[in-house]
């Protein structure tokens, strides 16, 4: 293998995993700043329980999406120093905009968010998380603008060698980042909501005790999940127009043409398996949606133990459906890096002992951590609402101290 | 604007290093602050509270070099011995933080604790080790293979782990009251070799002809470190402490601040030219500090009882 190779499996490593935990802290925000609202509008424990044990999933998610970002960040000047050669300043704006503008707050919110429970006032402590929300889906705008100029690289004009950012509007306003901000953002929610509905059903089995609260986020998981893959499928065919226009090569390797003249830079064939696995997962999920929504009514889905069965088999399904939607993506990118303007061939510097070594470095960690923290997740998951680890004081774990008798 | 551009660059630099310089130190000496369990659980939430937002000066610093500087960043493909091992232990340190709390056994806890520590130290270390191959002006393999050369990056990354254990001892003295004592003690006691080593690595990098070639007035800043090291250890003599963590801030910003000052000609030369990504990113300074003060006053009292725990 030769270091592009190397350099590529890092990437695609790296940027799946963290795309798998990145995917479901998207998702999952939204659905928790609901809860949040309903328990400071309404005051009910049912929905402080579902804040906090959604929420500390959230957290603990969150994490790892942190971890596998800053291999990412920093991946992009260790080993593709072409990419920053060519058009690091168009490149690079949107993720230096991303950071300074967007993930800076989120992770400033979400750490006041975590050690403000129960000490900040409830309006002060929801609208914390409300900028968690925000910023979290100005951080994805920012990452697919980026991703976008690579995909199809407008806004820019090419001097002395460099690009040069002519048009910011432009960058932004790329269809190539639109159109798959459409296409994404629905599915987070999607896959959100499908592992909400997915873990509420395996409880909703089991713990006959929290049915109210696992009643209520099966309901919330449904609908979202519906809506959003619903989203998802239609957007997801609205991409094939301009990407027949920019991208000829993606449309030709996921639909070959019959008959048609060759394509020039098509990318591998195996791209058609991917797809269609994507394509077809979004049309069962709007089918299996549509046959859940009389459930929704009173406690029908209750005692519907192999459709909660189902319900609970299915959460790795959305996960499988997003990594399959990046490969058609970025392979499908191929054999160019910036599309028409750099192949990927030219894009990386480092040798192929460097690439190995930093291959085998981040591929162990960011791997052995994924599974990891998968474990965790799982564990307190089925550990229910009845121990949380979200806004639990010093005081409350430590064993209180011994004092001794007076006499 | 690229003057402005690259200000900002050094000061997101320099306020990481004083922030999570507090988050590394404490993690470098976590074995020595608390005993195992609840003690040491007092001194992480510390850290906890406030990890998330200090980590990001470096995220940032990070973004604006990939925006605003792509000719620059060939440093960190330049500079692999020290980043590569720098950023798979920052990844570790953030792990062992994370997941420490997460399961109810004493292994697990010792094992990401542990996590945490290593990587704490050895980021710090690499992080040493960064500055002192840019003092070198970017030689290749950071020098390690020159034996003339060879001894001045790790020493950079011993003299900055002792900075940054003795910053850490020093603000957790101030914010974890169950860990003071310990603290005072450790601060105290490493103040001193802290201040010697920086000291003697500044005068002795003169003596290369390769540090000689890049050395800028600027340089002479890295002489705060030992200057406010020692002010920190006359603080908390007479029990100031507060006035002690001044003192060890600047010592953890002083290196960066002598290395950056020196670059900060090339990095203006290279900055960006486009006004509206430079004007939206400066535009973002002041939210920046709003929301980073607003974490720093509603998390200012010490970790006590009531304390919202969660790593």
């Amino acid at each position: 293998m030769t270091a592009v190779d190397l350099a590529r499996v890092q990437f695609a490593l790296t940027a799946n995993v963290h795309f798998l935990f990145v995917v479901l802290t998207l998702g999952l925000t939204p659905l928790i700043a609901v809860m949040q609202t309903r328990y400071v509008l309404t005051g009910r424990a049912v929905h402080l329980a579902m804040t906090r044990y959604w929420g500390q999933l959230y957290v603990v998610n969150y994490g790892l999406g942190i971890v596998t970002g800053l291999v990412m960040e920093f991946q992009f000047g260790l080993a593709w120093t072409g990419v920053n050669r060519v058009a690091g300043q168009v490149f690079g704006a949107p993720l230096a905009m991303e950071t300074m503008v967007a993930f800076f707050a989120e992770a400033t919110f979400l750490g006041i968010w975590i050690f403000g429970w129960g000490t900040l006032p409830k309006v002060v402590h929801l609208a914390s998380f409300y900028l968690v929300t925000i910023t979290a889906y100005a951080s994805a705008v920012f990452v697919l603008v980026a991703n976008g100029f690579l995909q199809h690289p407008v806004g820019y004009v090419m001097r002395g060698g460099e690009a040069r950012i002519t048009d910011l509007g432009a960058l932004f306003a790329n269809p190539e980042a639109v159109g798959a901000l459409r296409h994404l953002l629905p599915a987070a929610l999607m896959l959100g909501g499908m592992v909400v509905a997915g873990i509420s059903a395996w409880h909703l089995r089991k713990r006959p005790d929290d049915t109210d609260v696992f009643l209520r986020s099966w309901r919330i998981g449904v609908v979202v999940g519906l809506v959003g893959a619903f989203l998802t499928f239609m957007f997801g065919w609205a991409q094939l127009d301009y990407l027949k226009l920019d991208q000829p090569g993606k449309v030709d390797a996921i639909m070959p043409s019959k008959g048609g003249a060759p394509v020039a830079d098509r990318p591998p064939g195996w791209l058609g398996v991917p797809f269609s696995i994507m394509q077809q997962f979004g049309e069962y999920s709007t089918y299996l949606g549509l046959f859940l929504l009389p459930f929704l009514i009173r406690r029908w889905v209750v005692r519907r133990r192999i459709l909660l069965r189902v319900m609970t088999w299915w959460i790795p399904l959305p996960f499988v459906a997003v990594v399959c939607g990046w490969l058609v993506r970025e392979v499908g990118r191929q054999p160019w890096v910036i599309y028409g303007v750099l192949r990927t061939a030219d894009a990386t510097s480092l040798s192929t002992g460097q690439v190995a070594v930093s291959l085998a470095l981040f591929g162990t960690l960011v791997v052995g951590l994924a599974v990891t923290n998968w474990c965790v997740l799982l564990t307190l998951a089925r550990r229910g609402p009845r121990r949380m680890a979200l806004g639990r004081t010093l005081a409350a774990d430590e064993p209180a101290p011994v004092v001794p008798a007076v006499v | 604007m690229d003057v402005a551009l690259s200000a900002l660059l050094v000061f997101l630099l320099a306020g990481w290093f004083v922030l999570d310089g507090y988050a590394l130190g404490a993690g470098i000496l976590l074995h020595r602050l608390a005993p195992p369990g609840w003690p040491r659980r007092r001194v992480l939430t510390g850290v906890g509270q406030v990890v998330l937002a200090t980590e990001m000066w470096l995220v940032a610093a990070g973004g604006l070099l990939a925006g605003e500087f792509p000719a620059a960043e060939h440093v960190l493909a330049a500079a692999y011995p020290a980043v590569v091992p720098g950023l798979a232990a920052w990844v570790l340190r953030d792990a062992g933080l994370w997941l420490r709390g997460r399961r109810d056994s004493a292994r697990w806890r010792a094992g990401w604790e542990s996590a945490y520590a290593v990587g704490s130290l050895v980021f710090a270390f690499c992080w040493g080790m960064l500055l002192g191959d840019l003092a070198l002006g970017l030689p290749p393999a950071a020098g390690l293979t020159d034996p003339l050369l060879a001894w001045f990056p790790p020493a950079c990354g011993a003299a900055l782990v002792l900075v940054l254990a003795a910053h850490g001892a020093a603000v957790t003295a101030v914010r974890v009251p169950a860990a003071a004592d310990a603290a005072v003690r450790l601060a105290h006691r490493l103040t001193v070799p802290a201040a010697v080593v920086t000291a003697v690595v500044a005068c002795a990098a003169p003596a290369l002809p390769a540090v000689r070639a890049h050395l800028a007035p600027p340089a002479a800043l890295v002489l705060l470190a030992p200057a406010g090291l020692l002010a920190a250890r006359r603080a908390l003599t007479t029990g100031r402490r507060r006035t002690a963590v001044v003192g060890t801030a600047v010592a953890a910003a002083a290196p960066v601040l002598a290395v950056a000052g020196c670059a900060a000609p090339t990095l203006a030369r290279l900055a960006g030219d486009s006004t509206a990504v430079g004007t939206v990113l400066l535009a973002a300074v002041p939210v920046v500090l709003v929301h980073q003060g607003l974490l720093w006053w509603l998390f200012r009292r010490p970790v006590t009882d009531a304390t919202v725990a969660f790593f």
